[in-house]
């Protein structure tokens, strides 16, 4: 099974538990720990399924929610707010239609609200999954979105 | 490395990227292939070239020629009229005070850059180990393997090296401190969580000179006697996961990592570990328990972690910068270091201006410059030429400073005296037109996301926080909210365990007290 | 362990090293107010009302802090106790804490605190956001609304019960306490326990059956043993009129130091069996109520046929009676004498490294045999190698049927202090077990006064006889035509209607006193708590005329 094999590129010690859940997100394709990885990951690592459960929902970069193809992060911490990271979510929420922590019907665009990602260089700054996208301005966010619709 | 007659370097990081510097690379080397010219011109990625806000960069060799905003289609004339042909191409050129911001309208006399920890970045290629070796890279380590390590502690005390986290803790005493105390095994512990709002200086590191990193690590190492370190990064910065992990991996090959370094008795290795979204992870002993694979829940000190840190083991945890301070000042000697900067906060300091400047980035000076020196010099001013009206120091857990303060030297111990902070050294810059309200409040919705939810303080008192800034700015505020932040942080500054609702208090009162007529008009 | 010199509120004192400067106040009588601060847990210093001035830099949380030779402490300057107060107004605005309809109103810690500090008036406006409760478990309630996030449930259930059911999920403002994977409580792998109410310093965790049935200051606290089982652990029962409001750990005990199990703790109280409350013959197929006389003359009438059956769940008094009156036709319904011989007492499972656990379900039976366990080898203290012992299985790696006992035993003996814990065993594995000489038994006794039965000499047979006396609380049994059946018992089920011809109530859950032995051959006094029903026969009246027939 895939997954054993994700188990079985980590030693069985406690201190892997971030990096595993890290790995068994990864494995799904929308974007999420299922109960299932939350067991797998106990029995593996001899840890009681409260505990795990405990450090997965601790951390922002986990969700215990299916979620998109497309995770979208928009910074709100206050250098991007500063210069408009509001208006940006603004865009995004009328563009795909969404609220803050929904998905998108056709299940490609989630939207999260992140704190800073350390890229205030480029704020109003956002990330996709692992890319940065920044300078934004709503245009430039339509048109990444758009293209990330057609597939591109 | 075959002798080519130039050099084109492209900066490849978060920020590049996010302008397209991938398609621009393909084109570039793609026309320089078109003109035949692969066996003359080398490009060369590298991390940051020190430039931000420009788009994607270029700075062709050995004319230093500096190129801004370069979009894919502007490589075919870049490469014809500049690389066969020698002529510039004058419109795409970033002008030369630009990338040495230097305004001499303004009062006293500016001063260069001073590059010791980003000396690199931009300049090599950060994934080829060889590079960092050409530029004295590890010589550091080598010198250190040829004192004892009570040596190497001395010289780090001497340099009077203060940790860049924000604490700005003495190094070589909290060094000689794990050595002293006694455990099994002992862990250096790099703490790249950068998560501080405004601050991206670790990643630049991570991402420009991984091997500097790796190198103070394993100094540290030796001169503690810790065998393992583990090098905690932010889950979210993929690429300096990658960088590092990479140079590791290399290092390891060249024998600079493992058994028996560079022939010596000295044994250590480095694991890096990510985090997972949580800015309370910067704080070491959260981190600590984070590493532990546990909730990044912070522990009550005493004991310290030098004493009991990691799996109950002495623990010197050390920040990014700090610690890629350290091969500079084991190479060039402590009374080098001690010729930067100030007296009781020797070196220089790796700033973020951002906000409503025209230059935002970072820079590398030395401490003791004056905050005016940073944002007027090196951030080039307000942008549209607005007024100035409050800086926020430090981060979120900073200080609003206001316009009577611009001239405070920056280092750990001048900020003190007007109850401010450098902490991380980021730098936020609100104009006259920016709404201090609304940077509140965002600063609150930020400890209120990230408080670990441990002591009762921190979690009930962000969150009453947040609801009384939401109030204000709904134009349901009393003015007895004011004054009501103000206790209320205070009881925090207090009460809290860690110091992430200890530091609460320095947001909320600077603000309130500095820039009370602000609020005034939200309140009934 | 070296001694420092403390200075507390200008009074000084000598304590041990690694003692805290809550435990070197109580000493000196001071004391210092506190919420997630419970005796017997390790210490959070979460909740921060137990700060102190301890010398220069932030206050120290006094349950936390380890005094230090010449620190001077001061545990109530303006500052201090401000801030003790801004503490529990932000805990009162948190979430619901309006006093007046909740159960635990009069025996609230959070409530009392409230009280001490004066507090008037809500600063915080509480209870903005509404969280559901969970009446999913059949005898607990939970409500998150009333909930301080003390943790003392997570840490109980982990430190103490050994379950690690509950843990907090979510960070900062969301946190909340959740049973397993976000489980209903219900459907999560809770025992019923019970410990996680019995710390709840609020009314997040409720006893349901015991809601607003009383308060403390209004029952009686009666210091008792269980009688579930051979361990024997301490009781604290909550008594109002003649009524068992709850069952609580005694703290105090020795044995369980405050740990129950649901046998002990909510089984009995939830009893549904219909009670039999005066003697009964059975008379042409129909059943009429005869007094104490006319039941034991009938016994009278057949003490030369009889034989008699016992559960090893009685009162030695009761026990000695029976095997008095009825001599060598006296004999236990179960079994009795160890299939190998003990060796170890409950002190032997703190300092053991591996325990090898053969036949029986700890989750089960036996409960807090289980957590002594359960609490030592889930934070992987020690080994648990479980052969055949039920849902014990699911903690540990090492589980193996009978089949594989000799690989089981290869992995026990990789241990320095091993322990066997067992009670029954089937023919030729306690041949097998009882030559490992590096190991200590365990024995767990079948019924909560085996032991009893052992030193009366009576053993275990299954019933022949025509004439038969059943005595206990389980009964079932087969009837053979001709048989004549005599049962002493509490309950009156229907089987026994259908296969008795002469029933005799005796006392219940708590409702007697009486001398039991426990599985380290201590002998403990249960008092009785409760009074039954006028018609029920006491242990003394039964001895007594059962003497006389």
């Amino acid at each position: 099974m895939e997954k054993v094999r994700i188990l079985k590129r980590f030693e069985p010690k406690r201190e892997n538990l971030i990096s595993l859940l890290h790995a068994l997100q990864r494995s799904n394709a929308e974007n999420y720990l299922k109960e299932e990885d939350l067991k797998l990951a106990a029995n593996y690592l001899s840890l009681p399924f409260s505990y795990v459960l405990s450090v997965a929902t601790f951390y922002s970069m986990f969700s215990l929610k299916p979620r998109g193809k497309y995770v979208i992060r928009i910074c709100e911490s206050p250098p991007c707010q500063l210069v408009g990271a509001e208006s940006i979510v603004d865009t995004v929420k009328e563009f795909l239609g969404i609220n803050v922590g929904e998905t998108t019907a056709d299940g490609l665009f989630t939207l999260e609200l992140s704190s800073c990602l350390g890229v205030c260089g480029v704020a109003p700054a956002m990330m996709i999954n692992e890319e940065v996208y920044g300078n934004l301005t709503p245009e430039k966010v339509r048109s990444v979105l758009n293209d990330l619709r057609r597939g591109k | 490395m075959r002798l080519a007659r130039s050099h084109v370097l492209i900066s490849i990081d978060i920020e590049s990227v996010a302008s397209g510097a991938w398609e621009v690379l393909r084109r570039l080397k793609q026309e320089i292939d078109n003109q035949g010219l692969s066996e003359e011109v080398r490009v060369l990625e590298t991390g940051t070239l020190g430039v931000s806000g420009r788009g994607v960069v270029l700075v062709v060799y050995p004319e230093r020629v500096y190129y801004g905003n370069v979009r894919p289609e502007d490589c075919p004339r870049i490469v014809e009229e500049h690389l066969l042909k020698g002529r510039p191409v004058r419109e795409l050129m970033i002008p030369e005070e630009l990338i040495r911001p230097v305004s001499r309208d303004l009062l006293g006399p500016m001063r260069e850059q001073k590059r010791v920890v980003l000396e690199n970045s931009g300049v090599i290629d950060p994934e080829k180990i060889e590079e960092y070796i050409a530029r004295n890279g590890y010589a550091a380590l080598e010198k250190a393997l040829s004192l004892t390590p009570e040596e190497v502690i001395a010289e780090i005390k001497k340099s009077g090296l203060r940790g860049r986290g924000g604490a700005g803790f003495p190094t070589g005493i909290k060094w000689e401190s794990a050595r002293k105390a006694s455990g099994q095994e002992k862990f250096i512990i790099c703490n790249a969580d950068e998560g501080e709002p405004g601050t991206f200086k670790d990643r630049l590191i991570l991402e420009g000179d991984p091997h500097k990193l790796i190198e103070g690590i394993l100094i540290a190492g030796y001169a503690v006697g810790a065998k393992k370190g583990y090098l905690y990064i932010r889950g979210e910065y993929a690429l300096s996961l990658h960088r590092m992990r990479k140079a590791i991996e290399d290092a390891r090959k060249l024998g600079l990592l493992g058994e028996n370094i560079l022939g010596s008795s000295f044994s250590f290795d480095l694991e890096v570990k990510e985090g997972a979204g949580a800015y309370v992870c910067g704080e070491e002993t959260a981190l600590m328990d984070s590493l532990e694979g546990k909730r990044g829940n912070p522990r009550i000190k005493p004991p310290y972690p030098t004493v009991v840190g990691l799996f109950g083991m002495p623990t010197v945890i050390n920040n990014v910068e700090t610690l890629a301070n350290i091969p500079p000042i084991i190479y060039k000697g402590a009374d080098w270091f001690r010729s930067l900067g100030t007296e009781s906060c020797p070196g220089t300091k790796v700033f973020t201006i951002l906000g409503e400047v025209n230059f935002p980035g970072l820079v590398e000076v030395e401490m003791g410059t004056t905050l005016f020196e940073i944002i007027f010099g090196y951030g080039g001013g307000i942008k549209g030429g607005k007024k100035f009206k409050a800086a926020l120091v430090g981060g979120a857990a900073g200080v609003f400073l206001p316009e009577s303060l611009l001239g405070v030297r920056m280092d750990f111990d001048n900020l003190k005296q007007y109850k401010a902070v450098l902490g991380s050294g980021a730098i936020l810059v609100a104009s006259e037109e920016a709404s201090l309200p609304k940077m509140l409040h965002s600063v609150l919705q930020f400890f209120r996301h990230e408080s670990c939810g441990q002591c009762s303080p921190c979690r009930a008192g962000t969150k009453e926080l947040y609801r009384i800034s939401t109030r204000l700015l709904e134009g349901r505020g009393k003015v007895e909210d004011l004054d009501a932040m103000i206790k209320l942080s205070e009881s925090l500054w207090y009460s809290s365990l860690c110091p992430l609702g200890q530091s609460l208090i320095m947001p909320v009162k600077s603000v309130l007290e500095n820039f009370r007529e602000e609020f005034l008009p939200l309140v009934q | 362990m070296g001694k420092v010199r403390v200075k507390i509120d200008g009074k000084e004192i000598e304590v041990e090293e690694g003692k805290t400067i809550l435990e070197a106040a109580k000493a000196l009588g001071i004391e210092i107010p506190t919420l997630c601060y419970h005796e017997k847990l390790l210490p959070y210093g979460a909740c921060r009302m137990c700060l102190v001035e301890a010398g220069p830099g932030a206050p120290k949380p006094a349950c936390a802090t380890y005094v230090t030779d010449g620190m001077e402490v001061k545990t109530s300057t303006p500052e201090v106790e401000e801030i003790r107060k801004t503490v529990l107004q932000l805990l009162f605005g948190e979430r619901n804490h309006y006093c007046m309809y909740c159960e635990s109103s009069g025996d609230c810690e959070l409530q009392k605190l409230g009280y001490k500090y004066g507090l008037d008036h809500f600063e915080f406006p509480p209870y903005e956001e509404k969280y559901p409760l969970d009446i999913s478990h059949p005898y607990i309630l939970f409500d998150q609304n009333r909930c301080v996030l003390c943790r003392r449930c997570a840490r109980a259930c982990a430190e103490l019960g050994g379950h690690f059911v509950l843990e907090v999920k979510n960070r900062g403002y969301q946190s909340l306490i959740a049973a397993d994977l976000n489980s209903q409580f219900a459907q999560s792998s809770c025992v019923s326990c019970g410990l996680c109410v019995q710390v709840c310093p609020t009314g997040a965790l409720v006893d349901k059956r015991a809601a607003y049935l009383g308060r403390k200051e209004q029952a009686e606290v009666i210091k008792t043993v269980c009688d579930r089982c051979p361990v024997g652990c301490g009781l604290e029962v909550y008594r109002r009129a003649n009524f068992i409001l709850k069952v609580y750990g005694d703290w105090d005990s020795p044995v369980n130091q405050g740990v129950l199990c649901k046998n002990g703790r909510y089984l009995p109280l939830y009893e549904e069996r219909p009670r039999l409350n005066f003697p009964k013959l059975k008379e042409s197929g129909a059943w009429t109520r005869v007094s104490p006389d006319m039941a034991f003359k009938v016994i009278s009438e057949k003490k030369g046929s009889a034989s008699v059956y016992l559960e090893g769940s009685l009162p030695w008094e009761l026990l000695k009676a029976f095997k008095e009156a009825f001599e060598d036709r006296t004999f236990a319904l179960n079994p009795v004498s160890p299939p190998i011989p003990p060796s170890a007492v409950l002190k032997d499972l703190e300092e053991a490294d591996t325990y090898i656990v053969v036949g029986v379900d700890l989750n089960e039976r036996y409960g807090v045999v289980g957590s002594m366990i359960k609490r030592r080898v889930i934070p992987q203290n020690a080994r648990l190698i479980a052969v055949e012992a039920g849902s014990l299985s699911g903690i540990t790696d090492f589980s193996y049927e009978y089949k594989d006992l000799d690989t089981a035993l290869g992995e026990a003996r990789k241990g320095n202090r091993i322990v066997v814990v067992y009670s029954g065993l089937p023919e030729g594995i306690s041949e097998r077990l009882r030559v490992e000489s590096s190991f200590k038994f365990l024995f767990l006794p079948f019924e909560a006064n085996t032991m009893a039965l052992k030193e009366l000499g009576i053993e275990h047979r299954a019933p022949v006889e025509k004439v038969k006396i059943f005595v206990g609380e389980n009964l079932s049994f087969t009837r053979s035509p001709g048989d004549f059946i005599v049962v002493f018992t509490p309950y009156e089920t229907g089987e026994l209607r259908e296969k008795a011809d002469l029933l005799i109530p005796i006392p219940g859950y708590l409702e007697d006193e009486g001398t039991f032995v426990t599985l380290e051959g201590r002998r403990v006094h249960r008092q009785k708590v409760i009074t039954p029903a006028e018609g029920v026969l006491t242990v003394e009246e039964v001895s007594s005329r059962l003497e006389k027939i």
